[in-house]
């Protein structure tokens, strides 16, 4: 563990804090000291940032998490962005199902699926994520893993467009600071544009089971048979 | 360069078009008492026939894209350009001082040999080289029988190969050392007419403003050359010089065409012969317009102006030069 002191450095839209305790709900607001017995709850197009010593975390709309420790989130739904240059990082993310164990230093998004498990998307990073089933897997940049099922394993895994979704994440653009690691996901990119040997007519979308992951194709229908 | 154009991709960096929407939604509070309850915050927007829209994450767009295992890359092209030159041998007045149009048709390959993660950056050695035949025509211009021989007798096929290292890092500033061989064979007979080893340093920079790219590069160029145009070196050593050279790009998507203006600036020393005191600066104003048809074929015009300005030489070696001309591209990248 390392510094504990945790505060919210940014705020837009409605995040209220709720206390299981005693069902009590209130507002969160700029400079709040973040209370590890409180679920946070970001309304449609709200968003709050979270820093601390050694990290970022951003907090994306329609999410309810909570922050149990500075190495512990429980994220129940809605999505979040980890950045942290620290290089023995620990981060345990824990969902309505799943739960995996990051280790190491980089930025990454979190984003909840309706099975209970979650995507994780390494944006650039140098570590490893560990689940139930599959201890320290190494990350690669720009490639989405899933984690589905209790006990956790890795579903597939999916390189995807990294310089596209840099452009469209509001975890990343609707924030008014720059990310301390952006130089490192530039150069993620470069690599993957080095890498490229062609795009899919598709989107990545929700898993509603296990099993099943939707691909959302576009581009030219092809023909009837 | 070909290779350099890979440097241009880190750097495009980011243009953010998403507005907020702050709408507040309550959260219940009787549903916060097990982690079971708290459906209601899942609640998202569904689309008519039930769907979830994926414009509600926050996440960002993700598309699935195909990468290639290993750091090797290829890049083949293929260029044929008709050039429009007022002043094609960059003479100074003189029998040699009329326009000509230059067709000129390239072959170029590059290959990357690998991708090395430095930490901060990332080096990528690269290989390649071209060759390409420049006939000068009388296309567009009213060329006497003279000046037609003029085109034959000088009309040349090009041949280069370079080995480089480039550093990238993630701020957009690039590195890189190059070592180039150059070799220019007049058409008519054969004849070789200009060897060049130039050992080249150079510092780019990529950086986004609104939705243009501008990109800025430095270098330094030393040149080891031998020129005759009777290819029996006479005269060697004598075109041996130093450059550095600046310029600045700016790239601006219009509609379907990149608009790419470029300044250059480039300042040379020579040391031998008689060219032992001279200096010169040139200046390049140049137009790139680029139409993409398919990912791998392309139509471009360019258009440039040049000043040549020399001191020191037993020569004078001032000039001015128009160029404008339109060209295809063909390329494939493995």
């Amino acid at each position: 563990m390392y510094g504990t002191e945790r505060r919210i450095s940014f705020l837009n839209g409605t995040v209220e804090t709720i206390d299981e305790q005693n069902s009590s709900i209130d507002f969160a607001q700029v400079n709040d000291q973040i209370d590890s017995t409180l679920f946070y709850g970001t309304g449609k197009g709200s968003r709050f940032e979270i820093i601390s010593k050694t990290s970022i975390i951003r907090i994306g709309s329609l999410s309810f998490a909570k922050f149990i420790s500075e190495s512990d989130v429980y994220i129940h739904s809605g999505s979040f962005l980890f950045c942290s240059k620290y290089k023995s990082t620990y981060l345990k993310i824990s969902s309505r199902l799943s739960t995996a164990i990051f280790k190491g230093s980089g930025t990454f998004i979190v984003d909840c699926l309706e099975n209970g498990g979650f995507k994780f998307i390494p944006l650039e990073c140098d570590g490893t994520l560990s689940t139930d089933k599959y201890p320290n897997k190494k990350l690669i940049e720009g490639q989405l893993m899933l984690v589905v099922g209790s006990p956790s394993y890795l579903g597939n895994a999916y390189d995807i467009d990294l310089m596209l979704l840099l452009q469209s994440s509001r975890l990343i653009n609707n924030f008014p600071s720059a990310l301390t690691t952006f130089d490192q996901i530039g150069l993620a990119i470069y690599v993957q544009q080095l890498k490229l040997k062609g795009k899919y007519d598709a989107l990545i979308g929700d898993a509603k089971t296990e099993k099943t992951l939707q691909i959302w194709g576009f581009g030219q229908k092809p023909p009837d048979e | 360069m070909k290779f350099l154009s890979a440097v241009i991709i880190s750097s495009i960096l980011f243009n953010f078009a998403y507005s907020q929407n702050t709408t507040g939604r309550r959260l219940d509070a009787g549903l916060t008492n097990s982690p079971s309850g708290l459906d209601i915050a899942t609640e998202k927007k569904k689309r008519s026939d039930g769907e979830e829209d994926l414009s509600e994450s926050d996440s960002g767009v993700q598309r699935p894209i195909a990468l290639k295992s290993g750091g090797f890359s290829a890049n083949f092209a293929y260029n044929s350009d008709l050039t429009y030159q007022d002043n094609p041998y960059a003479v100074d007045g003189g029998e040699l001082d009329f326009a000509s149009a230059l067709w000129t048709n390239s072959f170029t390959s590059s290959f990357g040999l690998g991708i090395i993660d430095m930490g901060d950056s990332v080096l990528t050695p690269y290989v390649g080289g071209s060759w390409t035949t420049n006939e000068y025509t009388s296309a567009f211009v009213d060329a006497t029988p003279n000046q037609k021989g003029v085109f034959n007798s000088q009309s040349f096929n090009s041949t280069n190969a370079f080995v480089a290292l480039l550093s990238q890092y993630g701020n957009g500033w690039s590195y890189s050392g190059v070592i180039s061989y150059n070799m220019t064979k007049l058409t008519i007979d054969e004849t070789e007419a200009l060897r060049d080893f130039t050992y080249t340093l150079k510092a780019l920079k990529s950086f986004s403003i609104d939705d243009s790219q501008i990109i800025f590069d430095a270098s330094f160029n030393i040149h080891s050359t031998d020129g005759d145009s009777q290819g029996n070196y006479n005269g060697r050593d004598e075109m041996d010089r130093f450059d550095i050279a600046s310029s600045l790009k700016l790239i601006r998507e219009i509609g379907p065409i990149n608009i790419a203006p470029k300044y250059t600036i480039q300042y040379s020393d020579y040391a031998n012969g008689a060219n032992d005191d001279r200096t010169q600066f040139l200046h390049n104003l140049a137009l790139n317009l680029n139409y993409q048809i398919t990912d791998s074929f392309n139509l471009e015009f360019n258009t440039a102006y040049t000043i040549n300005d020399s001191s020191g030489s037993d020569d004078d070696d001032d000039y001015e030069m128009f160029d404008a001309g339109a060209g295809i591209k063909l390329s494939a990248r493995f």
